[in-house]
């Protein structure tokens, strides 16, 4: 016990005397965590300026416009017949969409004849196509309601409810869960949040292993491995507190879950990406390779945590790969149940995923640290002091 | 200037770390991306019906739900308990609930109400599930009301501008891509000068470039910087030929465009350099620069609903610059005046190096300031 006792303190020793190692993994997961839900503090983007290019002006189309600048998502900025105009603006980003009006609009209206607009958004941006595309479509539907609800009322003499059944024979009921209104921040920064604590840690303790190598320690055994681990961990933990008390405190995200039983659920993550940080500590050859690898791999492994793009949409056997990075399992694990309020048995498959892979990186961290206490893999050649 | 080429040259050919970077990282990462993106369009979502109506018309709903391209039916629910749990257990992105007495409800004109619950938490699925499930249903609704002779008012025709099938997997893709090169290039600028450094062989290079601190770095950046414009170019066009887009707008503005970020890139690894002096300390600045650029950028979560600090940091960083720049000229044939701005901010960020030269010279011919881990 005191041996195991004397190797943490003397990882924790390591760790803690090396400013580079506490910038980065001490540091960088508080500062990332912090710098990156930035951008998407406003959650969702609204005001998004469009133009109407109205070929009826009639007072009906006037009506029906007022309707479209009421939605939150758009402005209408621009009134113009001119329709080249308007597209040249588009292409340039000075509005989002347009929304044309053709000439017989108001007449087709008042004969009681379907009439047709027409919704051009800019789908090179994904957030501009549906913020436009859904305004109009929600307003127009609304409006057309109305409309026929009137005309019923109106002109058939029918009763107000028989109307509102007829002008919309069905309706749904949209019910979110999870996320109110779609915030992007609420969809994106939690998955990140576990991504980035993964990585820095990974870059943080593959630097302690290849600088004690480079000391020439020969540092290697089970028990220590074992100590490691744990002092990993704990850290991992604190800063995993920080992220579930202050991160979404001060940003304001929401959650089901509770902190306890999402710790529970990453536990086997961090546990393996601390083997697999000790794993890549014995390959690496230069402290540098670390940082330089993860910095390249953290946009890949977001996208193969299949949350930002479904997994479904992914070929089967990349899935699977992605699934060998702790962060795939650990996402998955965490946003079901601290963002969704999945319990343990709701998780069990990803769960036991992520126990498997501590197994595997266990024996693989033992096998590889044993085989080569000396020699680098990756970038052998003058990276050596 | 030649002693300078032959030295790095041999520097590279004995490195297998550099031919990594240069050679091989530049295909497999945005490969890797092609690779996840290969469906363009996620199909076929998973969603779960609870069908408490149990009649001929729930079914046929539900059949005409089920037949849409974006999603796919999985499975019948008994309740709503059984539905909470599926979509916890990530298993389906939406649960469609159809109330008992729908079909009656609906022959008596009493405009019955269907419930769609679904995964906001998974914003890109649950939206698709959302849109298709809308646009079903109003179709399946204007069906009932013009059976019973009433005309819908005003019926929307939705247009997707540059991209038509919205297929937003290959306009991820794409600026990806780009987005990985970039960290490949300011880690590479960064990797090559500050090794010089750390093994003290920085003398050496300052002796074989022969005189002038600006020579010696440009001539050590040079070949890497033609090989990535080159090298890039060929990989970036590769992609669009593999993904299907045709250009829409001026490849030569966009070939400036590529040459400016790659300027940019080296521009902005060799001021880290020569700004610390520090291999490590370098590149972690770089990595907090670089890696939430994507972010950043705008592709994603639109730069004008972006406010204060994170709006100024955006306009800061040049990969931003280049990706409008790129979606402007490849997808929505803007004019190449759109694109001044842009190409202004990359080739200010590649003179960045100049502010650093006096620490340059330092670095060269400083052994002090050598060796350092």
């Amino acid at each position: 016990m005191s041996r195991f006792l004397q190797a943490a303190r003397g990882e924790l020793r390591a760790i803690f005397t090396d400013r580079a190692v506490v910038l980065v993994m001490i540091g960088g997961s508080i500062f990332y965590a912090l710098f990156y839900p930035l951008p998407y503090q406003a959650q969702v983007a609204t005001g998004l300026p469009v133009a109407v290019v109205d070929h009826d002006g009639s007072a009906i189309s006037r009506e029906l416009v007022r309707w479209i600048n009421a939605t939150e998502q758009v402005e209408v900025t621009r009134n113009s017949p001119d329709i080249l105009q308007v597209q040249d603006a588009v292409r340039r980003k000075a509005l989002a969409g347009y929304i044309e009006i053709p000439h017989d609009f108001g007449r087709r209206v008042l004969r009681g004849e379907p009439a047709h607009i027409g919704v051009f958004a800019n789908a090179a941006y994904i957030v501009l196509y549906s913020q436009v595309a859904n305004a109009a479509a929600s307003a127009s539907l609304a409006f057309s309601r109305d409309i026929v609800e009137q005309r019923l009322l109106a002109r058939d003499q029918r009763s107000p409810q028989a109307s509102a059944a007829l002008a919309m024979p069905v309706t749904v009921d949209l019910q979110e869960l999870y996320n109110p209104d779609g915030g992007y921040a609420n969809y994106v920064v939690p998955a990140v949040l576990i991504l980035i604590l993964q990585q820095t840690f990974l870059i943080g303790i593959c630097m302690v292993q290849v600088g004690r190598r480079e000391q020439g320690v020969v540092y290697f055994a089970p028990l220590v491995m074992a100590a490691q681990v744990c002092v990993y961990l704990a850290l991992q933990c604190l800063l995993f507190g920080f992220y579930l008390l202050i991160v979404y405190e001060l940003f304001g995200f929401p959650h089901l879950g509770s902190a306890g039983l999402a710790l529970v659920a990453v536990l086997p993550g961090f546990i393996a990406v601390t083997l697999l940080g000790l794993l890549l500590g014995c390959l690496f050859a230069s402290r540098e390779t670390a940082l330089q690898v993860m910095m390249l791999v953290s946009v890949p492994a977001l996208f193969l945590a299949g949350f930002a793009w479904p997994a479904e949409a992914m070929p089967g056997w990349l899935v699977w790969l992605g699934r060998l990075l702790p962060s795939t399992g650990s996402i998955d694990v965490f946003v079901r149940v601290y963002q969704m309020g999945a319990g343990l048995a709701e998780i069990r498959g990803s769960w036991l995923g992520l126990w498997l892979l501590v197994l595997g990186y266990a024996i693989a961290a033992l096998w590889v640290c044993r085989v080569s206490r000396h020699t680098g893999y990756l970038g052998t050649g003058y990276s050596q002091p | 200037m030649s002693r300078l080429l032959a030295r790095e040259w041999a520097r590279f050919a004995a490195t297998p770390r550099l031919w990594w970077f240069t050679l091989l990282l530049p295909v497999i990462l945005p490969g890797l991306l092609l690779l996840i993106f290969r469906e363009q369009v996620p199909d076929r979502l998973p969603v779960a019906a609870v069908d408490f109506d149990q009649s001929a018309a729930s079914r046929r709903l539900l059949r005409a739900l089920d037949s849409t391209p974006g999603m796919s039916l999985v499975v019948d629910l008994p309740d709503l308990a059984a539905a909470a749990t599926r979509i916890r257990e990530g298993s389906v992105y939406a649960v469609i609930v159809v109330p008992r007495e729908f079909m009656r409800a609906a022959i008596r004109g009493e405009q019955p109400q269907l419930q769609l619950y679904y995964n906001r938490q998974t914003l890109t699925a649950g939206n698709l599930v959302l849109r298709e499930v809308r646009t079903a249903v109003t179709t399946v609704a204007i069906g009932l009301g013009v059976a019973r002779g009433v005309s819908p008012g005003v019926l929307v025709e939705s247009h997707a501008l540059f991209n038509p099938g919205l297929e937003f997997g290959r306009f991820l893709a794409l600026p990806l891509a780009v987005a990985v090169l970039h960290v490949l290039m300011v880690v590479l600028a960064i990797d090559v000068t500050g090794r010089e450094l750390r093994n003290g062989s920085a003398g050496a290079w300052f002796a074989a470039a022969g005189g002038g601190f600006a020579a010696a770095l440009l001539g050590k950046l040079l070949p890497y910087m033609i090989w990535f414009f080159a090298f890039g170019l060929l990989v970036l066009a590769a992609m669009l030929r593999l993904l299907g887009i045709e250009f829409q707008g001026s490849q030569g503005v966009w070939l400036l465009g590529w040459l400016g970020l790659v300027l940019a890139s080296f521009g902005l690894g060799a001021f880290l350099l020569g700004l610390f002096g520090n291999l490590r300390l370098a590149t972690s600045v770089a990595s907090v620069l670089v890696s939430p650029a994507f972010a950043y950028s705008g592709m994603t979560f639109p730069t004008s609903a972006m406010d204060g600090f994170a709006a100024l940091w955006a306009q800061a960083l040049p990969l931003g610059h280049f990706l409008h720049l790129q979606a402007a000229q490849v997808l929505m044939a803007a004019p190449s005046a759109a694109a001044w701005a842009s190409l202004g901010a990359l080739f200010l960020c590649a003179l960045l190096p100049l502010l650093t030269l006096r620490r340059w010279r330092r670095w060269f011919t400083d052994p002090a300031s050598w060796g350092q881990v």
